[in-house]
């Protein structure tokens, strides 16, 4: 077997998915149940372990260094938005129309919200697409147990729409491939003792550039809107706002939607792992908005302190190349005017203006409050 | 001269070694008593009482071994500084309390608290080799086993077992050191603090309806072998407290109380 020099981006593929198949206990997972990433730009996984040392009178080393607490995993994934297809592979919900709470499927502890991660590492020089995973040679790093930590959307002028993912697992496996699959990175999360790991073993599809509409979307077939009303407190003319028919909008550059799902790890005595990751609550989205100011609308500090709380619903739609049709669109509903700060020097092109707005994550069944994405 | 540090210090109980020995803390205090007398007034000091100290003893779990014995206990805490062995010894102590505490993030953790009669002796004693005890019997949270009936739908954080003895210490004239009388019955604490997921009603006992369990704890290693096995026989629930709020997981501290009038097969 030729030795491998070095790993390049064209050399491996991720894929995810549940933590267990529809074969259930044994944790087969078949072909049709893994779900390939596409449009992956970055990827970076790390390990840790907290031990205790531990030392006793009559000895000055210690006698051994005890792993107490589970070890720390991490995952983290970039990847340019398409279709929403890696949004549905990584647990989000999403719909072609009418879409619910982003995070119903993860409030609900739905199987779509406990994932195994998959990075397949194929023969030096060889695309990963279009080979097969269940080859010796192959190289995997799996990851199981993984819950989202976080998500985020970062649209900006002059680079392509990319969404930022980062993942808390509780194990994770190197392992050269096989023809019969690989073995499921998941444990055990129910029993206690020592952590038992699935049997069953993981077969891959044989990964492409997918069917996905749209190679890349990009920021000029980008459409804001920030609902009818102008802000409380005056600013900007807001994109989408009745204002903006006879004023000039602000010239948005940056937009950053981030939702922060941290966990808690959930240990108990018994168990050597989190037997679960429970959502810290409440989760706040938060979008943030760098522009270019253009016109403005009056307003004052004082009519944000003694007038109702005013809550709008900012829709924000990546079109395909050059269409009006839709290839994706996140809504931001029920979110206030956290902040807004401006600035100008000698130099700048224009004077600027960040603004920050938050809105908190309903329920499943919420649909006027949180992020709902529709996709293709 | 220099300082003594841990690595110089040793623990032994009746010839036995304490291993997984954190601290040691000894506190000794006498009764100190003026004396006067008609025709002269005050005319000196006399110990007025029996001296007694307090030895508590902390330790992480890392052996199997029989903890301390109840009553009579001697023991030894050796020192040296490289040129020789130094030792403050005592013959006669009794068990006041001995106390596990098993946490999600901490080997499990050993309080003993002793009563000492009589001052400590000092001497020069060399003691044995200490033993390789290997590293496959240390107690860890991950691999304890309860029956707990809660437990396999909850998230237990920690538990406390605590064990207190109560004694009448008698002197006789003519002898330093008391005879001991443990007082029965001897009183077994436990408290269970718990994240709730899946709340299920606890019994409490009432009048007509009292309500026992036994609570055993056993200590295993990763493979399965038993470290150690405590327990709590009838024990019955005592208090229920319960905490939720934002941002906050509910959780419940429970607390239970056993009596027992034997002392074999506890800890």
């Amino acid at each position: 077997m030729t030795q491998r020099k070095r790993t390049i981006f064209n050399n491996e593929d991720v894929f995810f998915s549940n933590v267990t198949g529809v074969a259930g206990a044994a944790g087969t997972i078949t072909p049709s149940e893994v779900s390939q990433m596409h449009r992956v730009q970055s990827t970076s996984y790390d390990m840790s372990v907290n031990r205790q040392d531990i030392q006793e009178f009559g000895k000055l080393a210690r006698l051994s260094s005890e792993i107490i607490e589970p070890p720390s995993v991490s995952f983290n994934m970039d990847y340019y938005l398409a279709d929403g297809h890696n949004e549905t592979g990584i647990g989000l919900n999403a719909a072609t129309s009418n879409p619910p709470n982003a995070i119903s499927g993860i409030l609900a502890n739905l199987p779509q919200a406990e994932k195994n991660i998959y990075v397949v590492t194929v023969s030096e020089g060889l695309d990963a697409h279009g080979v097969s995973p269940q080859l010796t040679a192959n190289q995997f790093f799996s990851f199981g147990n993984c819950f989202l930590t976080s998500y985020s959307v970062s649209l900006a002028v002059g680079e392509i729409p990319t969404a930022s993912t980062a993942w808390e697992c509780s194990n994770f496996r190197i392992e050269n491939g096989d023809t019969t699959g690989i073995v499921n990175p998941a444990i055990v999360t129910t029993g206690q003792g020592t952590p038992v790991s699935y049997t069953g073993l993981v077969t891959f599809p044989t990964p492409s550039t997918g069917t996905l509409s749209v190679a890349a979307l990009r920021p000029g077939d980008i459409t804001l809107d920030f609902g009818t009303t102008d802000l409380q407190v005056g600013g900007p003319v807001l994109p989408g706002t009745t204002s903006a028919d006879t004023l000039t909008a602000m010239h948005v550059q940056s937009l950053d939607i981030e939702i922060p799902l941290s966990r808690t790890p959930q240990n108990r005595i018994g168990s050597a792992f989190p037997f679960s990751r429970e959502l810290d609550v409440p989760i706040t989205v938060t979008m943030n908005v760098s522009a270019n100011l253009a016109d403005i609308r009056e307003g004052s500090l004082i009519d944000l302190i003694c007038q109702a709380e005013e809550t709008r619903d900012i829709t924000v739609t990546l079109n395909d190349p050059c269409t009006s049709n839709t290839n994706m669109k996140f809504e931001l509903k029920g979110a206030i005017l956290e902040s807004s700060s401006y600035s100008l020097a000698v130099g700048d092109n224009a004077k600027s203006v960040d603004l920050t707005f938050t809105a908190q994550l309903g329920g499943g069944n919420d649909q006027v409050r949180g992020l709902f994405i529709t996709k293709t | 001269m220099r300082s003594i540090f841990y690595d110089d210090l040793r623990l032994f109980v009746e010839g036995e070694e304490v291993r997984g020995a954190q601290s040691v803390s000894v506190s000794t205090n006498s009764n100190i008593i003026p004396v006067s007398c008609m025709g002269a007034g005050f005319f000196g000091m006399e110990v007025g009482g029996a001296v007694e100290s307090t030895l508590s003893v902390k330790q992480l779990m890392v052996t199997g071994q029989n903890y301390f014995p109840f009553s009579n206990i001697t023991g030894y805490f050796s020192y040296n500084d490289d040129s020789q062995y130094s030792a403050l010894q005592w013959s006669k102590s009794r068990l006041d309390s001995v106390s596990f505490s098993v946490s999600t993030n901490s080997v499990v953790e050993i309080d003993t608290s002793l009563t000492v009669y009589n001052t400590f002796s000092t001497g020069s004693i060399i003691p044995p080799a200490q033993e390789d005890i290997g590293t496959n019997q240390i107690a860890r949270p991950a691999f304890i086993e309860t029956n707990i009936p809660f437990e396999d739908t909850n998230a237990v954080q920690s538990i406390t077992y605590t064990l207190n003895l109560n004694w009448k210490p008698t002197y006789f004239i003519g002898q330093s050191e008391p005879e001991l009388e443990l007082i029965f019955p001897i009183n077994i604490d436990v408290e269970i603090n718990t994240n709730i997921s899946d709340y299920e009603f606890e019994t409490f006992s009432e009048y007509c309806n009292i309500t026992k369990q036994d609570l055993t704890f056993i200590f295993k290693t990763c493979d399965g072998d038993t470290i150690k096995t405590i327990t709590a026989p009838d024990a019955m629930l005592v208090g229920i407290t319960s905490n939720g709020g934002v941002g906050d997981k509910l959780s419940a501290r429970l607390s239970y109380k056993s009596y027992v009038n034997y002392t074999g097969g506890l800890i």
